[in-house]
């Protein structure tokens, strides 16, 4: 008998292929349910290093970071069945609206009692089937390899996303052979689609056509590793972009094309520049409702071309006249190789006055209030000047998101990591332990609010286990933030359950072995941040900042994308 | 899609045709989306096509253009799905009327 025909227990094959497909960290909590799986992984604890979270949630966040910080490479998690499996359903939809790869493997109850209502069983597949790529229950451990390969071919070809394998206890525990091959196609999937020639030469007769062309690129770019193309793109075309919230990192902040962010609480030049452009150039985004404001009012003016991989995605929102079905790193190249080259300045710097305008009356009152209480703003700036941009930026979901990506200056691609579509709370710090064990060598912050640490505090001991050097800024203004800002500008400031009374965190941190410290003064800020920022050990730093601030400028909900506030009560208006 | 501004809300009678793969669920993550896009089925039919390996299902809903355009990209999307076709009965008769062909159930 050789080796090839030797028989192994499907979790034995489980860890085989995991191996063969390159992964070497898993982040999971074990269970009754998949306890074969974990003794098989004691044998493989020298290929396969396991972050044991605090609660599975903290699990497929972590994952997710590390996924975001490894361009392509899923994340995989491991958890048990019935509550285990449910408690990772909000991380799977996150990274299905982030398009995020990842394959999540779940202990099940043995296929005889599938049905059963048997301890720890939950229809898994039914629970997971909207919101994963693709999910699969494995019953017989002939299928593991197969279905193993087949979930990280799909997870991380295309639009990435999450898939799950539902790992029945029969299946882990049963003898089979192994013949590990990778998956390479499948008939009816098609991850690769080859732009048509037609599409490309209308888009190019658009280009070269356009007096007031605008590009908007959001978290595409980053996943088809089309940076390069898109800057090239931009100065061939001599067009300005803007971003969306999870593109931001695709270009360097500095870059002279660069316009700022889109949406609600976006740049104001980038959102007028929307709805004044004679051609929007779409890349990678999907025009979420944060991005467009009001649909019906959105460039109505201007041409439209949409690249996506997703075609789904072309002409679900925006009506298009021009959709190209391809990557955007290979869509890039081929307008860049046959556009004409040109320039548009008087254009681009047709909004400068708009960019002076929200620097004087809401950037520089945020980032340099000289008095009053400490602002979000002035301590993500501080945070961007000590770290030179090449921090790796994580967020949590609310304000401290909101000014983190405003705020924040990148240099270096795939840097900012935040729960885009579906702004889940509680992803942040998780997050951030999963980037930080896939990039070790780099600096990771944490711009989390009171209200989102305390929903997933508890990988604080992830931290400490793992000895991770994750910089935690908590900016704590003793309210949910966001919601409070909601209440106080359109609900007439009846303040309903948004104030909350926080614990000591400093004692926190310090259960934890971690170092911390809390700003109260201006004076304090910047020092406190090259404290933290001056070795790679975890850190808690707790700024306490003004409790009732706005997050601006804003689209208000219901108004179109050129309808912006700059404070309570003052909107932009013809340059003012 | 493209090149058009869909702002058409009349309801049509459309049947959609999906090719797939064989694989436990696929019904039910079309009912899925279905449901998402508020769409009621009418009728549903599921079989084995001419092909081996490939299953046919049939279903029936009534839609405005857009929503069926959205819904069956979104079918198109799934793993195992080969092929997606949609048609608006009226649609198909009235391209048959054009064609020449009146009497299309006496085609025999």
């Amino acid at each position: 008998m050789n080796d090839s025909s030797k028989k192994i227990t499907g979790s034995e094959a489980l860890m085989n292929a995991l191996v063969a497909e390159g992964v070497d960290t898993i982040f999971g909590y074990p269970g009754g349910a998949i306890m074969p799986v974990y003794d098989k992984l004691y044998d493989y604890s020298d290929r396969l290093h396991h972050i044991l979270v605090r609660h599975e949630q903290g699990a497929i966040h972590a994952a997710q970071g590390y996924a975001r910080a490894q361009k392509g490479k899923p994340g995989v998690v491991l958890v048990t069945s019935g509550p285990g499996a449910t408690n990772v359903i909000t991380g799977i939809t996150d990274a299905m609206m982030d398009s995020t790869p990842l394959v999540i493997i779940a202990g099940q109850v043995a296929a005889s009692a599938l049905g059963t209502d048997a301890f720890q069983e939950t229809d898994l597949l039914g629970l997971t089937m909207a919101i994963t790529k693709w999910n699969y229950q494995i019953r017989r451990p002939e299928d593991v390899e197969w279905a193993v390969a087949r979930a990280f071919y799909i997870a991380s070809t295309g639009r990435p996303g999450p898939v799950v394998l539902d790992f029945t206890k029969n299946a882990q525990v049963g003898l089979t052979e192994s013949h590990f091959e990778r998956c390479l196609s499948i008939d009816s999937y098609n991850p690769n689609p080859v732009p048509r020639e037609q599409s490309i030469e209308e888009a190019v007769k658009l280009i070269n056509a356009a007096r007031k062309p605008f590009v908007v690129y959001g978290h595409g770019i980053e996943l088809s590793g089309a940076e390069k193309e898109l800057a090239a793109f931009l100065d061939k075309g001599g067009i300005p972009a803007g971003s969306t919230l999870l593109g931001l990192s695709a270009l360097p902040s500095d870059n002279k094309h660069y316009k700022g962010m889109l949406g609600m609480h976006g740049n104001v030049a980038p959102n007028l520049m929307t709805n004044a452009c004679d051609l929007l150039i779409a890349v990678g985004m999907r025009f979420d409702d944060r991005v467009t404001g009001t649909v019906s009012t959105y460039a109505r003016q201007a041409k439209v071309i949409h690249i996506d991989i997703d075609t789904a995605e072309i002409g679900k929102i925006i009506p298009v006249n021009v959709g190209i079905w391809g990557d955007a790193k290979h869509v890039l190249q081929e307008l860049i190789d046959r556009m004409a080259p040109a320039s548009h300045d008087e254009w681009e710097a047709s909004f400068d006055n708009a960019d002076q305008v929200e620097y004087d009356k809401v950037i520089k009152p945020e980032t340099e209030p000289g008095e009053g209480y400490l602002r979000m703003g002035e301590v993500v700036a501080a945070v961007a000047k000590v770290s030179g941009g090449s921090a790796a930026v994580i967020t949590d979901v609310g304000q401290n998101q909101m000014m983190a990506a405003r705020y924040s200056r990148f240099n270096q691609t795939d840097s900012l990591i935040t729960s885009g579509g579906l702004g889940t709370m509680g992803f942040g710090l998780p997050a951030a332990v999963g980037y930080k064990v896939a990039q070790p060598d780099r600096q990771v912050c944490l711009f989390v609010g009171d209200g989102g640490l305390q929903m997933t505090m508890q990988e604080l001991g992830t931290i400490m286990q793992e000895k991770l050097g994750v910089k935690i800024v908590l900016m704590n203004n003793n309210w949910l933030g966001n919601v409070r800002q909601w209440q106080e500008m359109f609900f007439d400031a009846r303040y309903s359950q948004t104030r909350m009374l926080n614990p000591d965190y400093m004692a926190i941190a310090g259960a934890y072995g971690i170092k911390s410290r809390i700003v109260e003064s201006r004076e304090d800020l910047l020092p406190a941040v090259q404290e933290m920022l001056s070795d790679d050990k975890p850190y808690l730093l707790e700024v306490h900042v003004e409790e009732e601030e706005l997050v601006m400028p804003m689209v208000p909900p219901g108004k179109g994308i050129d309808e912006i506030m700059l404070n309570g009560n003052e909107w932009y208006e013809n340059g003012k | 899609m493209n090149g058009t501004r869909m702002e058409n809300n009349e309801t049509k009678l459309y049947t959609v045709i999906i090719y797939t793969q064989n694989q436990t669920g696929l019904l039910q993550q079309f009912t899925n989306i279905f449901t998402r896009h508020n769409l009621d089925i009418w009728s549903l039919f599921a079989s084995p096509s001419a092909i081996p390996g490939c299953h046919k299902l049939t279903i029936e809903t009534r839609a405005t253009e857009q929503k069926i355009v959205l819904a069956v990209k979104q079918i198109e999307k799934k793993i195992e799905v080969i092929r997606t076709f949609f048609y608006a009965d009226e649609d198909l008769l009235a391209e048959r009327d054009n064609a020449g062909k009146l009497d299309i159930v006496d085609q025999d």
